[in-house]
């Protein structure tokens, strides 16, 4: 044993293999530590950041320098008259009739503009209806609120807390004065203009809640702290989706997807392609005939083809609505995976039977099991790795073939419906969204490659009779 | 004892049927070496697998002190097989070859039970590697197959016969892969086995010098037939059939007893092809009658140690 060991070790691919197969494998098992979206097509999981956004280390590159990660701020204001501090996050602010009190919260910005901007805080405005708060930023009147709802101004409860979320994703003519103010073929587009008028680039901006007491005796007003939120344009390891999905996240739940529809593959390969190879080449006549037959009509079953009738009737006439999709999908591949096994391992098994070390077994007295199992079985080990060498990355290609088509699972992430959505999306404009398409690509390859190159590595090393070219 | 009578083995391949033995009766008596020779494809291999039950018989019997091997069950197969060895003309292709010499020769004694714990089995093996000549043996014990010469090789599947003790060999060809230089030693061994232990030997080969040197009787096998039988002596000294004249003159080493200057046969030049009835030797026999084209001749004595297939006597 020591020595196939060392064997394998002196061999650079085998190397190369397992360093792969167990950087994937590590990746699949820890996969709810590395992140906290296990499905990002769950629409409750998408716009982590904006969609397409960049990942975050590739803000090193020139073109991506200046775009912003998602920032979370809360805004505190500068000291001013009639500001006064209630608490750490609430500020008293008391307007003399006739007048008006500016509050000014400094956002520091060192980016280019962010995806959206969102900001909320609680008013308590006076009980009276004689006043207006107005929202600026970078000096562009964002917000009204009024008592008097006329819009564009948005009305709040006199005398009572008010929650006020201004998001510049849902802003239109009627609720920011903003958008009412540009010219009518502008304002549809406002949302998307908004971030870009007011943070155009890095530097110092302020949002200013200007209080107006328009009443005859003074007032007071109780702010908290805005909080400010924006998603960025550079997001965590592997940047986002269309759908601002963490594909980092998609990535490591396709690698759990993929390791694991790969060890079903391989669970059926040995258990019923090395059984049934076995029993056919070594017990013979009838059993051969029998079990030959099943083999080549599971052979000659055209795999890819009939999953996707199979998976288009499932769908159509909703036949199997408590199976999962996925898990037939993935047993259905699996059980498709045998046959060739089987087909070798017979042929090997009939050859090796033959051999005059097994009869020379035969002749020590060897009965027929301790022949298979000392002298058959070991000496088909190489062929059986070098199957499942071939056959795994054969199953996950075709998996990922039917997800890339769009025929196979769509609900959760998997490397083959990744490359699917992605390359349906790819564009000049996201700059062929490459964080995206990239890691299923080349974990495809990598994974694929590390299979073929493992199992060459054991078929040299545990098939000596392969490795004098007999 | 062990005894073949009026074996048959056909081969089918496609539609050709090949008669690797064609009515062969052979017998090995007790402490007895016995030579089997003639040319490749002649069925010598065949006629030792099918006296040690690793390949059927169309007909015909295999006798083990009287017992018919091919119906042997349970106990009495099982020390047939222990009673009964072979060892294979190619040494590299008899043994599995993933296997350490020391599991290669222990294999037997796991199989029979025979030794009482792994010391015992180790005592057994390394004896048996020293007796074959394999020194030091610990060395060879822990090396694979692939690390050997042939002549080594030989030597390990020698030993993986001899360690079960058996009563009978068939030796196929044993030194036919090595170098002649130490083909004497691998045949003295054979020689000792017999002389020190009492084995009984089928020593299968082509070259029938080597038989002069070893064997105490001598059949000489034709495609599928035995065509002359008798001691050694009889069989070198006086071939009797053309065929046996026409090895005999063949062997290219001289032989030191000056045997070889009494023959030279010449086999015919051009050959017709055999017409199914007559003597199977008659396409090449310069001695060849009308008659031998129409019947096949039977084995008949010439003597009480010498029997012969030819119409000639
Ligand atoms: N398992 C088999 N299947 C088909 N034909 C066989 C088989 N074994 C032997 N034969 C054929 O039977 C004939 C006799 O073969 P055999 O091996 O007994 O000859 P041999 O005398 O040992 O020859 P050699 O000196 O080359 O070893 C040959 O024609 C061979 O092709
Ligand atoms: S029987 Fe005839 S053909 Fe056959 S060996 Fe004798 S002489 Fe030659
Ligand atoms: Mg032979």
């Amino acid at each position: 044993m020591n020595k196939v060991i060392r064997d394998l070790l002196s061999r650079k691919t085998f190397i190369f293999s397992i360093v792969v197969i167990l950087f994937f494998a590590a990746i699949a098992l820890l996969a709810p530590v590395l992140t906290s979206y296990n499905n990002p097509y769950q629409v409750s999981q998408q716009f982590v950041a904006a969609p397409y956004a960049v990942p975050a280390w590739a803000t090193i590159f020139p073109q991506y320098h200046d775009l912003p990660p998602d920032v979370r701020l809360t805004l505190t204001p500068v000291s001013a008259s009639g500001v006064t501090p209630v608490n750490s996050s609430f500020v008293k602010i008391t307007v003399p009739a006739g007048g008006e009190v500016n509050v000014s919260y400094p956002i520091r910005w060192n980016w280019s503009s962010p995806y959206n901007v969102i900001l909320s805080f609680i008013l308590v405005p006076p009980a009276t209806s004689d006043f207006n708060v107005n929202l600026y930023m970078n000096n562009i009147n964002i917000m009204e609120l009024s008592p008097v709802p006329i819009p564009p101004a948005v009305s709040v409860t006199l005398g009572k807390p008010n929650s006020i979320t201004f998001s510049s994703q849902t802003i239109n003519p009627s609720n920011s004065p903003y958008v009412n103010s540009l010219p009518f073929q502008d304002q549809p587009l406002a949302s998307l203009e908004f971030p870009k008028a007011v943070l155009p680039r890095p530097g110092m901006y302020y949002l200013v809640i200007s209080l107006q007491n328009t009443g005859n005796s003074p007032e007071t007003f109780l702010l908290s702290n805005p909080h400010y939120t924006s998603l960025g344009y550079a997001y965590g390891r592997l940047g986002t989706d269309d759908n601002g999905g963490s594909v980092f996240s998609e990535f490591v739940y396709g690698a759990r997807f993929d390791l694991y529809l790969a060890l079903v593959a391989s669970v059926l390969i040995i258990g019923i392609g090395l059984i049934i190879g076995l029993l056919a080449g070594y017990v013979g006549g009838f059993t051969d005939l029998t079990l030959n037959a099943l083999t080549d009509f599971f052979l000659l079953i055209p795999g890819l083809p009939l999953l996707i009738v199979l998976i288009s009737i499932f769908d159509l006439t909703g036949v199997i609505v408590n199976v999962n999709k996925a898990v037939l999908i993935l047993l259905i591949i699996s059980f498709l995976s045998w046959p060739g096994t089987a087909k070798i391992i017979r042929g090997q098994t009939l050859s090796l039977r033959s051999r005059t070390f097994v009869e020379a077994s035969r002749a020590l007295g060897e009965g027929k099991l301790r022949i298979l199992f000392r002298h058959i079985v070991p000496n088909l080990m190489g062929i059986l790795f070098a199957q499942l060498a071939y056959d795994v990355p054969g199953v996950i290609l075709a998996e990922s073939g039917l997800d890339f088509l769009g025929l196979g699972i769509i609900g959760f992430p998997t490397w083959g419906n990744m490359l699917g959505f992605a390359t349906n999306d790819l564009s000049f404009a996201n700059g062929f969204a490459w964080w995206w398409v990239l890691p299923p690509g080349i974990g495809i390859i990598l994974l694929s490659t590390a299979f073929y190159y493992f199992g060459t590595a054991m078929l040299d090393v545990l098939s000596p009779y392969k490795l004098r070219g007999e | 004892m062990i005894e073949g009578k009026d074996l048959r083995v056909y081969f089918k391949s496609r539609d050709i049927v090949v008669k690797a033995l064609d009515g062969v009766n052979v017998s090995v008596k007790d402490r007895e070496i016995v030579g089997i020779v003639g040319e490749s494809g002649s069925g010598k291999t065949t006629l030792g697998r099918t006296i040690l039950n690793l390949q059927k018989p169309l007909s015909g019997e295999v006798l083990w002190n009287g017992k018919n091997v091919f119906k042997l069950k349970g106990k009495e197969e099982k020390e047939f097989r222990r009673q009964n060895q072979i060892i294979y003309q190619n040494p590299y292709e008899a043994v599995d070859i993933r296997l350490k010499v020391y599991d290669i020769v222990a294999e037997g004694l796991r199989v029979h039970n025979i030794p009482k714990d792994k010391e015992e089995e180790s005592k057994i093996v390394m004896e048996t590697l020293r007796d074959v000549g394999l020194t030091p043996e610990d060395e060879y014990a822990k090396s694979l197959p692939n690390q050997l010469s042939g002549g080594q090789l030989q030597r390990v599947a020698i030993a993986r016969a001899l360690v079960l003790n058996p009563s009978f060999i068939v030796a196929d060809e044993p030194v036919s892969m090595l170098d002649m230089s130490i083909r004497a030693g691998v045949l003295d061994i054979f020689k000792r086995l017999r002389d020190e232990r009492g084995i009984s030997i089928m020593m299968i080969t082509h070259d029938i010098s080597t038989l002069g040197y070893v064997a105490d009787r001598i059949y000489v096998m034709y495609q599928g037939k035995v065509i002359e039988h008798g001691s050694t002596d009889a069989v070198l000294d006086k071939p009797l059939h053309p065929y046996t004249q026409a090895l005999i003159s063949a062997v290219p080493i001289p032989d030191p007893s000056g045997r070889t200057s009494l023959f030279s046969i010449k086999v015919k030049e051009e050959m017709e092809p055999y017409n199914g009835k007559g003597c199977r030797y008659y396409p090449r026999c310069p001695f060849a009658m009308a008659s031998c084209r129409e019947k096949e001749p039977n084995l008949s004595g010439v003597s009480s140690d010498h029997y012969v297939a030819c119409f000639l006597y």
